[in-house]
């Protein structure tokens, strides 16, 4: 009786010590990664922390922008289905975050593509947030100060929630930018929230391939570009 | 004595302990910050101060300023403190965005003597001090600078001490009277800001 006992004790202990082997080596590395595009890669600031660029206005003020942090970083993503994991993979992060001489609060950052979705860029500059799918070209949220327009993510594609957004992204092949020529360019417009927006509210961002942000235009037709 | 008579009087000691106030922190009170100091900082509340960017933008800052009375010191058990006056002025500019700070704090030494500090903040990264009455912090001082076409008279050229080392684009030099407070902004790259009279 007593050794029935014990084996039945032996059996339990084996079977908690493999639940938790199991659980201990099914860990987040066994997910599959879903990489951010190099291309994508290329809209950021190439330099390391703390270098700098500098623009100008159409006054000859300048403003130097410093990269205070650069983080990569990733986090799990996916849904449950009849409590299985299903679509479970590891979603990429990258993010810049400047310091500037006016406080523009300048911060660049990309989201690794998951589902039928692209890569989305995030730029943050004077309170204005946008978010852009950079494979369907379209933004897909806007944030101006404490107003928020963001399109669902669905099995069909984006779906808009309340009011559509009428901020747009293009991409240009070139644009001259001070007497400079920029190859690959992205241009976002800001058509959104018009009854809010101030005179030095941003309504135009454009960035370079290898470069970053290159020019912006204020609401009053002020342009500070790079230099 | 029984564990029952122990447990009370442990129980009654601690009681005793927590519910005994802390002695009072003896507090000094350094008074008001006189008129002739405040007038250091030719500022007023609500007042807006206009300044030309060497690119020609009139740039217009408004004022905020205020006196409050704060108690330092009584943080330690058993401290001496001190009760004082404060005086804030601040200078804010939309575009280009500009935040200037001035804090005045008073206190009184152990020979009884007053002091005051002047202490000021440029875009929360460079930091100076205004003179006063009892130290002039070793500043070149002009006695006459024309600026924006007028004369101002008894400048001092005061450097800022620069907190970020990566900025190489920062206001490095204030040009600065008692009668006009800030008489210009010059940066490192060579922009300037003049008042705008």
């Amino acid at each position: 009786m007593n050794i029935m006992i014990s084996m039945n004790r032996l059996a339990s202990f084996a079977l908690v010590f493999s639940v938790l082997f199991l659980v201990i080596s099914c860990g987040d590395d066994d997910l599959p990664q879903n990489p951010i595009d190099p291309s994508s890669m290329e809209w950021f600031f190439q330099e390391n922390v703390g270098a700098n660029f500098i623009m100008h206005d159409d006054n000859g003020i300048a403003n130097e922008f410093i990269l205070e942090e650069s983080i990569g970083a990733n986090s799990q993503n996916g849904y449950q289905t009849n409590g299985l994991d299903a679509d479970l993979s590891k979603i990429n992060y990258y993010y810049q975050d400047f310091s500037d001489t006016y406080f523009s609060g300048l911060k660049l950052g990309v989201r690794s593509s998951y589902g039928s979705y692209g890569d989305t860029f995030t730029i943050s500059i004077n309170e204005v947030d946008f978010a852009i799918d950079l494979n369907e070209a379209l933004v897909t949220s806007v944030h101006f100060e404490s107003t928020y327009l963001a399109y669902s993510e669905t099995d069909e594609g984006y779906e808009n929630n309340e009011e559509p957004i009428y901020s747009t992204v293009t991409f240009l092949e070139n644009a001259l930018i001070d007497g400079v020529n920029y190859d690959e360019v992205m241009h976002i417009q800001y058509n959104d929230f018009i009854a809010s927006n101030t005179d030095y509210t941003i309504k135009e961002i454009y960035l370079a391939k290898q470069f970053g942000l290159i020019q912006y235009v204020y609401n009053n037709g002020v342009v500070c570009h790079r230099n | 004595m029984s564990i029952m008579k122990k447990i009370l009087l442990v129980i009654t000691v601690s009681f005793l302990l927590t519910a005994c106030p802390s002695p009072p922190c003896d507090i000094v009170d350094y008074g008001t910050i006189s008129q002739e100091i405040l007038d250091l900082l030719p500022y007023e509340n609500q007042e807006t101060y206009s300044f030309k960017n060497s690119g020609g933008l009139i740039v217009n800052f408004t004022c905020e300023r205020y006196q409050e009375v704060g108690t330092f010191g009584c943080e330690d058990y058993g401290a001496t403190g001190a009760t004082s006056e404060h005086d804030t002025v601040k200078l804010d500019a939309t575009y280009p965005e500009f935040h200037i700070d001035f804090e005045t704090n008073k206190s009184i030494d152990e020979d009884d003597i007053t002091h005051y500090i002047i202490s000021g903040r440029i875009q929360y990264a460079q930091s100076f001090n205004i003179p006063t009455p009892n130290e002039n912090y070793g500043y070149e001082q002009v006695s006459t600078v024309t600026i924006n076409g007028n004369d101002y008279n008894d400048v001092y050229k005061i450097p800022t001490r620069n907190n970020n080392s990566n900025n190489t684009v920062y206001v490095d030099t204030i040009y600065y009277n008692t009668t006009k407070g800030i008489l210009k902004l010059k940066m490192s790259n060579n922009e300037y800001y003049d008042i705008n009279e």
